[in-house]
């Protein structure tokens, strides 16, 4: 028999049962959406994380990092040279960090300077302002897009964003802001057993803003940026043999004569040898941070989520499934004596069989199609209307809940297909093996 | 006689046995029978209800096995064959017609008539053109697009044969295929099928309760309790007629 005409028996059929039909494409294609809509949540979610781990920094990025313990395993200018010759290290560099508290007017905020080598600098977006000049040797900072909301009333010390949700009149770019730093000999007990810092105020230029509004946040959000070399010449003006905060001292509390710093980014030549690469420092004993690691982990974490959410689906699809067989079974019992002619008047046993099998096949095929559509609309409007709640549950900017990737309908759809095969599969094999003699009897 | 001599055995039953358990009971519906059907010969099985010729029938068709004995078609012994290789023999060799008529209720009658070719995989055109020549044969022309629930049961029947005939199939078993019909319609039947056997050189066996209905046929097999009583060749439709005593 011609698989056309198999299949044209089947479909006359399911036109004749319309009803019936209808009802069980409904259950298939209520399957296939919790499926796919399941799926793509977990891709929504798989997705937002990935870009958020991405906006911390370069996956070929890895962060080294010296917890002050042992002097020996110091990150120094010396050190840096040396793994420098490692061979997965393209390049690298340190971060200097120094405290420092800022004002203006009744404004004030602790911020962290963080030296980065000019390159390296020069890849920070930047908003309003300019990138700081390095030429003329004069510190200009760029100041983090989120600053804004660490800043206080130093008489009340409340905070108008965190308490209050609003953001001080203090414009880092255009207001006179002055730094203080910390030093031994500049902080004194008040009157009332206060300590205050004396040090002399001094202005250095706030150049550029990072790029971003106040809830966009990047690993650039939260600290003011300088040119290294400038940076640590300063510094050693400011403190003039003093002890600086961050650096270690020698036994006497003198400043040693080299930096040390807290943390070091290693970029690796290859993607492939990051893994090796933390393995090497780890081994040395130093703690080390990497965004592919993370994004590994998240990811696995995220597959077992993945998963879940699947399987309730797939329980919806087997319900489905359990439906199909159903209708099958009904329409073999109604047919049987036509089953039976068949059989007398020479059709080939695996023909009825596929008959059947194609009847459920194609109630599996319509689910799956009509599921697909339908799933796309709900995962527009998932996203158009849970979306901006999602981003703030989740505190990311912008999540998108629902993300369908272009191989999942077609997948979907076969899905759909070859559970409605299987679910026709037996009772297709029951109508096979029903006697011929049905058709003959008499009743 | 000469003439019976020359003919090929098409159907060769030996010694059959078909004994159905009711229960603790033995039902002995056909209790040791032996006969041939010869190529072109319209042979009457005919019997009184539940003498077991429908049963006969169905062994020889191969839609039921027997418990023992020999069923030969076409020199091919069929009692060991798998149900596969049984619907591809009919589907090969076999016309079937049912007293009562089983066409398929969703397909009009050209498409019932079709139906068969379409197992065997032939193209629409070619079934459809074929199914109208068939309905031409039984005088249905005009009725190839009625569905059944539209025509007579006469009418139904010719449908049927024509289904039959379509694949070309050298034996025709019909099973009381004029019980559900009145009387002049029977006799409608009846001479259709004559005709088919005399023009088309089919062999025919069809099962009757009516002694009467048999006198069309070439050879009567007369069956009382699973046993044949009686073979009658029959001199108006052949040459010679003999009456053989069982
Ligand atoms: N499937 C069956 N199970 C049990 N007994 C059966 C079955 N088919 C037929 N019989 C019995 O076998 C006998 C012959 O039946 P059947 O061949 O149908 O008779 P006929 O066609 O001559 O009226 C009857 O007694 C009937 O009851
Ligand atoms: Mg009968």
């Amino acid at each position: 028999m011609k698989f056309k005409d198999i299949l044209g028996l089947s479909l006359g059929n399911l036109k004749r049962r319309k009803w019936r039909t209808v009802l069980t494409v409904t259950g298939v294609f209520i399957g296939t959406i919790s499926v796919v809509i399941m799926l793509s949540l977990g891709y929504g979610l798989k997705q937002s994380m990935t870009e958020q781990i991405n906006s911390f920094g370069s996956m070929n990025d890895i962060m080294v990092y010296y917890d002050g313990s042992d002097s020996s395993m110091q990150i120094t200018d010396d050190k840096l040279s040396e793994w420098e010759e490692l061979p997965f290290v393209s390049s690298l560099y340190p971060e200097l960090v120094i405290p420092v508290d800022m004002e203006q007017g009744k404004w004030a905020l602790s911020v962290i300077i963080i030296g980065l080598p000019e390159d390296i600098l020069s890849e920070i977006p930047i908003g309003e302002g300019r990138m700081p000049s390095v030429a003329n040797g004069e510190l200009e900072l760029i100041m983090g897009n989120q600053m804004i909301c660490d800043v206080y009333n130093k008489n009340t010390y409340e905070y108008p964003y965190w308490d209050n949700n609003q953001l001080a009149d203090f414009d880092f770019l255009n207001d006179t802001v002055y730094s203080k730093f910390t030093k031994e000999s500049s902080v004194k007990v008040d009157d009332n057993g206060n300590l205050v810092n004396t040090a002399r105020k001094k202005i250095i230029p706030i150049v550029a803003m990072v790029e971003g509004g106040v809830e966009e946040y990047s690993k650039y959000s939260y600290a003011a940026y300088a040119e290294l070399d400038i940076l640590k010449n300063y510094i050693k003006k400011v403190y003039k043999g003093e002890a600086i905060p961050g650096q270690p001292t020698d036994r006497n509390g003198n400043p040693l004569n080299y930096w040390v710093y807290l943390m070091a980014t290693v970029r690796v030549s290859d993607k492939d040898m990051v893994e090796d690469a933390v393995a090497y420092f780890r081994e040395m004993g130093y703690r080390v941070d990497n965004s592919q690691e993370w994004l590994e982990e998240t990811e696995s974490m995220l597959n077992i989520v993945q998963l879940v959410l699947g399987g309730i689906g797939a329980v919806a699809l087997l319900v489905a499934a359990i439906g199909i067989t159903n209708t099958i079974t009904m329409s073999i019992y109604e047919r049987r004596k036509e089953i039976g002619i068949m059989k007398v008047l020479g059709c080939d046993i695996s023909d009825i069989g596929g008959m059947f099998i194609s009847e459920a096949a194609f109630i599996g095929f319509l689910g799956g199609v009509v599921g697909v559509i339908l799933s796309y609309l709900l995962s527009f409007i998932l996203n158009v209307v849970a979306g901006p709640m999602a981003s703030i549950a989740l505190e990311m900017s912008d999540a998108t809940l629902s993300v369908i990737p272009f191989w999942l309908p077609f997948v979907a759809i076969a899905f759909a297909t070859m559970i409605g095969m299987l679910a026709g599969y037996f009772p297709a094999r029951k109508a096979t093996r029903m006697s011929p003699l049905l058709a003959i009897r008499n009743e | 006689m000469e003439k019976q001599l020359e003919k090929k055995v098409v159907i060769d039953v030996e010694d059959l046995y078909k004994i159905y358990r009711v229960g603790e009971e033995k039902v002995r519906a056909l209790d040791g029978v032996s006969f041939k059907v010869f190529e072109g010969e319209f042979v009457a099985i005919v019997g009184t209800s539940g003498s077991g010729k429908s049963t006969l029938l169905n062994m020889m068709a191969g839609l039921e096995p027997p418990t023992k004995g020999h069923i030969s078609i076409s020199g091919k012994n069929i009692e060991k064959l798998k149900e596969n290789q049984l619907v591809s023999l009919r589907r090969k060799r076999v016309g079937f017609i049912f007293q009562s008529f089983n066409l398929i209720g969703s397909m009009n009658a050209e498409e019932n008539v079709a139906l068969p070719l379409m197992f065997r995989g032939v193209s629409k055109e070619t079934r459809i053109k074929k199914a109208r020549e068939m309905l031409e044969v039984v005088g249905l022309s005009k009725h190839r697009k009625h569905i059944p629930t539209q025509m007579s049961g006469g009418q139904q029947q010719r449908v049927g044969i024509a289904r039959a005939l379509v694949v070309n199939p050298s034996i025709i078993f019909a099973d009381e295929p004029t019980g559900n019909l009145d009387s002049v319609t029977t006799s409608e039947i009846l001479d259709l099928l004559r005709e088919l056997v005399n023009e088309q050189g089919k062999t025919l066996v069809m099962v009757t309760h009516d002694k009467e209905l048999a006198d069309v046929a070439d050879k009567v097999i007369h069956i009382k309790d699973g046993k044949i009583t009686k073979i009658e060749i029959k001199k108006e439709n052949i040459e010679n007629e003999k009456i053989e005593e069982v």
